[in-house]
């Protein structure tokens, strides 16, 4: 068996495993980064890469006031208390602390934009600034890093400030998009990794790919290291100091889906690598579990023959849901939700049983619109100007389109005569859309009354189906605030660390903005690297 | 417009292969990512490709009609995306070889995109049009060569070893930085693109001296056939730019693994140890 010794492993090359390397790295510590796939950046490439950091100095610089007394009212609230306050105490004393770092210690750079939090109405929540956008990140100068970083999937190279202010690709600036494509410049989560990739690299860390860890050794209750899988067969990496677990969720381990969520998920946004291999191999060293139901949850759609490594891809919608002049239905033919609230909550939706039939009420849903709303707004992957494509269900009328999609033929009608009447006079009665301040934002602002409101009225008709995913699940390792893995007893496991997906979020059941998972998760890994320089001394 | 064109020449008479190149589906399945195709009319078909960019990758329509045959000179053709805002012309051709055995075949492809995505489509296809022609031309190539277009059998050369290998090269090259920077910049990323290359490693000899310095460079392949049948023809071109740069005594070896063998860890650490003086056990 292949030898391998460091001072720190971390395994997993995300946000979170990328940013705790580094930090080890800065104390001095010969780390070494483990990654399963054949290029590093994890769930994160493929994210936002937007990071949720309450009173972070980017905001105030920029003239948008917070406090951390109102960020602790609303981050309490969004936890659902689940969450002890001594994490959340932790998390907003030393997340604006890791913005300072990654702005003058690593590549990584972040401006403040102006997207709501995602209960925009609650006590304590803002309108912006909290959410931190990546600005673009240009790969060329790094020999090798276009091979060794991974790509992005899901949009154009665009910031998402840039995405929000054009709104509609027809008005894309496509000639800044194909310059950016050829020159290599990299926007939104897969910014972020490779920024984070250069770090680790000019830090010294090893970084080893097509490894996939597998066991932790741990001696007299110490973690010392662990076994993995690699191209040439078994291997052994030992970290001195400590081991770093940060190898993502379980949403590809159908297994372990089945048994933890609360809720279906069936189409995960995230590489298919993460099936729970830290969390076993954590379980296996006898740490303790937390928020295992729960998960990053958001509502997807698929283009058929569209993958990514090699798997069908998700795609995420937000926008479609919040535009006016579309409705989410169940089979019944009956809105069931909110459609323009953020898009966890909106999932939270998708895991009602109905008492009577036993089965999931509003599993599979349909995203319904009309002519106008089609000839408007893009729709997933079809821009306005563009005919409705095959994987489009249509019809002339509404129970045309119903008989086309599965839906009751009836319940859709009468759900559509409602809303249009409702639409008309800009008050959704039924689940208040439009209302918060974060449903306009995803909405049509130069549409009144209501941003998100218009009538179904223009033939043809047209669907597409919403399935229940998740950008990645957040339940899993319990760690103290200094990243320290507890095991069962309560007592920290000694030389072992967890943060990212792997492990229970600070955000317990909720999702405060858009980086809500980034943000505390890179803050966890920032912790977690800061206790290893520590520790090693 | 991105327009990708090559001639090469092939081990295969003229007539072996407009021969196979008539029938489209001797070699539409070497096209990369190719799907599926579909003959809708005489002359007009409905392809499926899977368009990969990176770890992306979606499946993607085009019309394909055939505007001339020209037998047995050329075949023009026009593509139109059906799911994507492309379109194009396209045409292969072939020309008599040195000798009867020999011939030249050519491949162009040109392709744009429409509306307002043009842009980015534009260099998409920028990105992938050569590589992927190239792969496409390289297999037909090599599906020509091994089976002399349509399966008439004729004197073979020895097959092309197939499997992982390396080829090893052997060379003198003049000791200069620009050579170097071309060498280890344009000139390695050009082999690491070529089929079946996966690493590229490059020693000097040591004991020589003055301006031309000895070499040898390792090239390992996963796929030596590809490599091979692409150095032969394709990439021919990279070696002779490589010759006008003043390489010189050129020689090639190919060999596949046979055995390895490495000493555990702890024995590797005890002679790097006492090779350094430092005492056995620190």
């Amino acid at each position: 068996m292949e030898h391998y010794e460091s001072d720190v492993v971390v395994l997993g090359s995300g946000g979170a495993g990328l940013v705790a390397s580094c930090g080890a790295a800065d104390s001095g510590l010969r780390t070494t980064v483990l990654e399963r796939s054949p290029v590093f950046g994890g769930t994160t490439a493929v994210s936002g890469g937007m990071l949720w950091i309450p009173n972070n100095h980017l905001m105030l610089e920029a003239g948008m006031e917070d406090s951390i007394e109102d960020a602790r009212t609303y981050v309490r609230r969004v936890a659902g208390g689940v969450v002890d306050d001594e994490r959340i105490e932790a998390f907003l004393e030393l997340a604006p602390e890791l913005i300072r770092y990654l702005e003058k210690k690593t590549p990584v750079s972040l401006q403040p934009i102006d997207r709501p939090d995602y209960h925009s109405e609650w006590e304590g929540a803002r309108l912006g600034g909290r959410t931190l956008d990546n600005l673009p990140f240009d790969i060329s100068g790094y020999e090798g890093l276009s091979l060794k970083a991974r790509e992005g999937s899901h949009f154009p190279p665009l910031t998402y400030q840039e995405r929000h202010e054009w709104r509609s690709p027809e008005r894309f600036d496509w000639d800044l998009i194909a310059g950016r494509m050829t020159g290599g410049v990299r926007t939104l989560g897969a910014a972020l990794v490779a920024a984070l990739v250069v770090a680790a690299d000019q830090r010294g860390v090893e970084m080893k790919a097509n490894v996939r860890g597998r066991e932790l050794i741990v001696e007299n209750g110490r973690a010392i290291g662990l076994r993995a899988e690699t191209d040439a067969g078994w291997a052994e990496f030992i970290g001195r100091v400590g081991v770093v677990v940060a190898c993502g969720g379980f949403e590809w381990n159908e297994s372990m889906k089945a048994t933890f969520l609360r809720g279906p998920e069936r189409n995960p946004v995230s590489p298919p690598w993460n099936e729970g291999d830290g969390l076993v191999m954590a379980m296996h060293a006898g740490a303790a579990l937390t928020n295992m139901t729960e998960a990053w949850w958001v509502p997807t759609f698929n283009v058929p023959g569209e993958e990514y490594d090699g798997r069908p891809m998700a795609r995420h919608v937000i926008d479609e849901l919040a535009l006016p002049g579309s409705i989410l239905v169940n089979r019944a033919g009956r809105r069931f939700v909110n459609e323009a609230t953020n898009y966890n909550d909106l999932s939270r939706a998708f895991h009602v049983i109905d008492p009577e039939s036993c089965e999931l009420a509003n599993v599979p849903a349909w995203l319904v619109f009309d002519h106008r709303f089609k000839a408007t707004y893009s729709v997933g992957t079809v821009m306005a100007s563009e005919d409705a494509p095959e994987w489009f269900k249509r019809g002339g009328s509404l129970e045309e389109l119903a008989e086309d999609a599965g839906i009751d033929p009836p319940g859709l009608r009468a759900t559509a005569e409602r809303f249009n009447a409702q639409a008309g006079s800009g008050k959704d009665e039924d689940f208040g859309r439009g209302e918060a301040r974060h449903d306009s934002y995803y909405g049509d602002e130069s549409h009144g009354p209501n941003a998100c409101l218009a009538p179904l009225h223009e033939p043809p008709f047209y669907a597409i189906q919403i399935v229940p995913g998740s950008l990645g699940t957040k339940g899993g390792i319990r760690t103290d605030v200094s990243g320290r893995v507890v095991g069962m007893g309560g007592e920290p496991i000694p030389g072992l660390f967890a943060c990212g997906n792997v492990a229970g979020s600070t955000m317990g059941i909720g999702y405060p903005g858009a980086g809500g998972t980034l943000g505390p998760a890179l803050t966890d890994a920032f912790a977690c690297g800061r206790s290893l320089g520590i520790g090693s001394g | 417009m991105p327009r990708y064109t090559e001639t090469v020449q092939v081990s295969a008479s003229r007539d072996a292969v407009w021969g196979f190149v008539k029938d489209v589906d001797n070699w539409a399945p070497m096209f990369p990512g190719y799907q599926r195709h579909l003959e809708v009319e005489t002359d007009h078909f409905v392809w499926q490709i899977r368009g990969e960019a990176g770890v992306w990758s979606r499946l993607v329509e085009f019309e394909v009609t055939v505007l001339e045959w020209n037998d047995p000179n050329d075949v023009t053709f026009r593509i139109k995306g059906k799911t994507e805002p492309v379109e194009g012309t396209g045409k292969f051709f072939s020309s008599e070889g040195e000798t009867p055995r020999q011939s030249q075949i050519g491949f162009e492809l040109a392709a744009e995109g429409r509306g307002p995505t043009a842009p980015m489509m534009n260099a998409l296809i920028d990105r992938f049009l050569t590589e992927q022609s190239r792969n496409f031309l390289s297999a037909l190539c090599r599906k020509l060569e091994s089976t002399n277009g349509a399966g008439v059998t004729e004197e073979q050369e020895d097959p092309l070893p197939t499997g992982p290998g390396t080829i090893f090269v052997t060379y003198e090259a003049p000791r200069t930085r620009e050579f170097e920077e071309w060498m280890h910049g344009p000139h390695y990323d050009d082999l690491l693109r070529q089929p079946g290359v996966v690493g590229i490693s490059r020693f000097e000899r040591l004991g020589t001296s003055g301006g031309m310095g000895g070499y040898v460079a390792l090239i390992q392949s996963q796929d030596l056939a590809a490599t091979l049948q692409y150095r032969n023809s394709i990439g021919r071109s990279a070696q002779l730019e490589a010759d006008s740069r003043g390489v010189v005594r050129g020689e090639g070896w190919i060999a596949r693994p046979v055995f390895s063998k490495r000493l555990p860890w702890w024995v590797r650490l005890r002679k790097r140890l006492q090779g350094s003086g430092a005492p056995p056990g620190q």
